[in-house]
């Protein structure tokens, strides 16, 4: 399975076998920084919503795939937001890789993590947004990741089918 | 003259505000809000008002927080004018490697590139948890010089660059075995243990 975490309006989300859309749209809650995911109920967030369980799609699944706006050389903050509900898929444990800190892993699965980013981006946005996907690919402990770059919602739609 | 802003979700109780509040002692005439719980009126004001904007944030999945995204949306979208305004950022993770901030850095040089900002300078502390404490303050004596240092460059309103920092002392080896002690600590406060924390 696929988990895909977007900010599309829900008219464009399709219906494909095997990906589970989650539309960070209606995600109207921040994480609080309370870490409760971490040392209260580990894995899920404390806000009762449809997110508090998304760590626990994400170990079902073999792929995350993020379809974002990019304005400043980031994820748009409805995805982001959503993003930041998911800190629970990894332990707030630390530890040393390749030199340097990161979270250790929660699950056993190694997610392959894709990026795809739509809007108006120019070159020199692509170093940082290269940087921080690599970035966030090494914390969640990914197997790999991927990113590319579409001029609008449309094309990303077609790349999905 | 400066308009402080915290892009904290832990809004008072943060480290982000810790280091607002320890600037603005330094520093004359600011005001500090908070992106959480400001309709922004507020802050535009204050940032049409004065020429500097001190940004402090925690670093989240790598990038600065939706809180502080949804504020930089909002003065694109809103057209509000920015050009040569000075900003500094204040950020902090719980990482020990203050460098792990620089994709959030970056992020936010590029937003002052698309609004005409004069991007000034930020510090990047790492082990925020440790340096925004002040009683901790005797094992991060480098950083306080380092922030020190800051702070003078936003008041002599100069380019500080980017300035990297975190505690002093403790390896990385150290500073994660202390890091999970505490960790379990704080699970234990909700009568779960090591276990516990690990389920899937």
């Amino acid at each position: 399975m696929k988990t895909v975490i977007c900010d599309l309006p829900k008219k464009y989300i399709p219906k494909i076998e095997n990906y589970n859309f989650i539309s960070s749209v209606d995600c109207k809650y921040h994480c609080v920084g309370c870490f409760s995911c971490w040392i209260k109920t580990p894995s899920k967030c404390i806000i009762s919503d449809e997110y508090n369980y998304i760590c626990n799609s994400l170990n079902k699944s073999d792929e995350l795939i993020i379809i974002s706006n990019c304005r400043y050389a980031c994820y748009s903050s409805d995805v982001k937001r959503v993003l930041e509900r998911c800190i629970g898929y990894v332990l707030p444990y630390f530890e040393i890789r390749k030199g340097v800190i990161h979270h250790k892993s929660r699950y056993d699965n190694k997610l392959n993590f894709t990026v795809y980013f739509y809007g108006n981006i120019k070159e020199e946005d692509k170093t940082i947004i290269e940087n921080l996907v690599k970035a966030n690919s090494i914390n969640l402990n990914a197997k790999n990741y991927k990113v590319s770059y579409f001029k609008n919602i449309k094309e990303v739609i077609k790349c999905l089918h | 003259m400066f308009t402080l802003i915290n892009g904290s979700q832990k809004t008072n109780k943060s480290n982000s505000m810790y280091f607002l509040n320890y600037a603005s002692k330094k520093l004359i005439n600011t005001s500090i809000f908070d992106l959480k719980s400001n309709d922004y009126k507020d802050i535009i004001f204050s940032i049409n008002k004065n020429k500097t904007i001190i940004l402090a944030f925690p670093l989240y999945v790598d990038s600065p927080t939706s809180i502080v995204l949804g504020f930089l949306d909002y003065l694109y979208d809103n057209k509000i004018n920015l050009a040569n305004k000075n900003l500094y950022v204040i950020i902090n993770c719980g990482f020990k490697e203050g460098e792990q901030n620089i994709n959030a850095v970056n992020i936010i040089k590029n937003f002052c590139f698309k609004k005409n900002i004069n991007y000034m300078g930020s510090i990047m502390i790492g082990a925020g948890e440790i340096v925004g404490k002040s009683k901790y303050k005797f094992i991060c004596r480098k950083a306080y010089k380092r922030l020190n240092q800051f702070i003078n460059c936003i008041k002599q309103n100069k380019k500080s660059g980017d300035i990297v920092t975190t505690m002093d002392i403790i390896n990385s080896k150290m500073y994660c075995i202390l890091a999970n002690k505490s960790w379990n600590k704080k699970a234990k406060s909700n009568k779960l243990n090591y276990n516990d924390i690990c389920k899937k």
